[in-house]
């Protein structure tokens, strides 16, 4: 027995354009090779400082702070709120601003920092399970000035077989909106 | 992949064939075509070292994300006894949609075993490797989703 032996099916027109895959996937490839430029050496830093501060018993690295990339203002750092942070806000910190908020379940105030398209399924992880600690790591890709993307070591917990508890590598992406501010736009386990 | 244009003629030629394998795994036009996009996507990023193995590397890609994304917590899919209604387009007959109702029944696994057995006319082999699973399991896989098609089938035309 074959089932779809007189099977039609009645489609709609296809939108898959291979010159917008085309475009997609060569900015992907860009935005892939920084991310190796500048976080590989971050990785290595981090790897021998952990090594280091295991052969000699000092305090492991909080997990919780976040590192500013170089050239980040001020502001990056420190417990800003949501209602505080000014509107020229650099990403690091909308960003930093966005995990203080996801960590401690604030979903409403993470979610003031997104747009429309920062969605469950492209990124946005608050209220589906729990993240105990965040890490980003040094120096985020930028693909042209209006946006970036950085990566976050993230420990989490609650979620299910796609996402097991423990340590995920999690990439953030933040576009400059028209009317000047950052806004976290999507992530996921792939930048 | 040699250029660019290959990447481009083959996805110009495949998309609509693997939108339709992904429509039968998930249900959803829409869905299909982002799951397809998302592969192709991948494909150029990451294509296969022999070019030759392009469509077997298309096919597992598509399989696991189509699988995956039906466990997402946001997503995941429950099996339920009575179906909600569907929007039918114009010309969908009462079979198709019975059919295509029937198969959404099934658990992923099963589901995708089906499709790319009867659907996509793939052998044991093919499919085993396509799921990343035994030929034993493709068979079982296939023996009973059938089965489970079949019963679908005979209760909604009682």
């Amino acid at each position: 027995m074959n089932p779809f032996e007189n099977l039609t099916l009645v489609e709609p027109p296809l939108r898959i354009s291979p010159d917008a895959l085309l475009a997609e996937g060569r900015k992907r490839v860009r935005r892939h090779r920084l991310l190796i430029l500048t976080a590989s050496p971050a990785l290595v830093i981090g790897g021998a400082g952990l090594v280091v501060s295991l052969l000699t018993g000092g305090a492991s690295p909080r997990t919780d702070a976040v590192i500013p990339p170089a050239g980040t203002p001020a502001t990056a750092t420190g417990s800003t709120s949501v209602a505080s942070l000014p509107t020229d806000a650099a990403p690091a910190a909308v960003l930093d601003t966005y995990l203080r908020a996801l960590r401690s379940g604030d979903c409403e105030s993470a979610h003031a920092l997104a747009t429309s398209t920062f969605t469950a399924g492209n990124g946005e992880l608050c209220g589906h399970l729990t993240v105990k600690s965040y890490t980003p790591v040094r120096g985020p890709a930028t693909p042209n000035d209006r946006e970036v993307v950085f990566a976050t070591n993230l420990v989490t917990q609650g979620g299910d077989a796609s996402m097991p508890d423990g340590l995920h590598t999690w990439f953030y992406t933040l576009d400059r909106q028209a009317d000047g501010p950052w806004r976290l736009v999507g992530g996921g386990s792939g930048p | 992949m040699r250029d660019e244009g290959e990447y481009r003629e083959y996805v110009a030629a495949r998309a609509p064939a693997l939108r339709r394998t992904a429509y039968l795994l998930c249900g959803d036009w829409h869905r299909a075509e982002d799951v397809v996009q998302a592969v192709l996507i991948a494909l150029y990023v990451h294509p296969p070292r022999d070019w030759e193995a392009v469509d077997g590397w298309v096919r597992t890609a598509l399989m696991r994300r189509v699988i995956d994304e039906s466990r997402r917590p946001w997503r995941r899919e429950r099996p339920v006894e009575a179906l909600p209604d569907t929007p039918m387009l114009q010309h969908d007959s009462a079979e198709r949609m019975a059919l295509l109702d029937a198969l959404r029944t099934l658990p992923i696994r099963q589901r995708a075993v089906v499709v790319l057995r009867f659907w996509d006319d793939l052998s044991v082999q093919d499919t085993a490797a396509a799921l990343d699973i035994s030929e034993g399991t493709v068979k079982s896989h296939s023996s009973r989703g059938l089965a489970a098609l079949r019963l679908t089938l005979e209760r909604t035309h009682a």
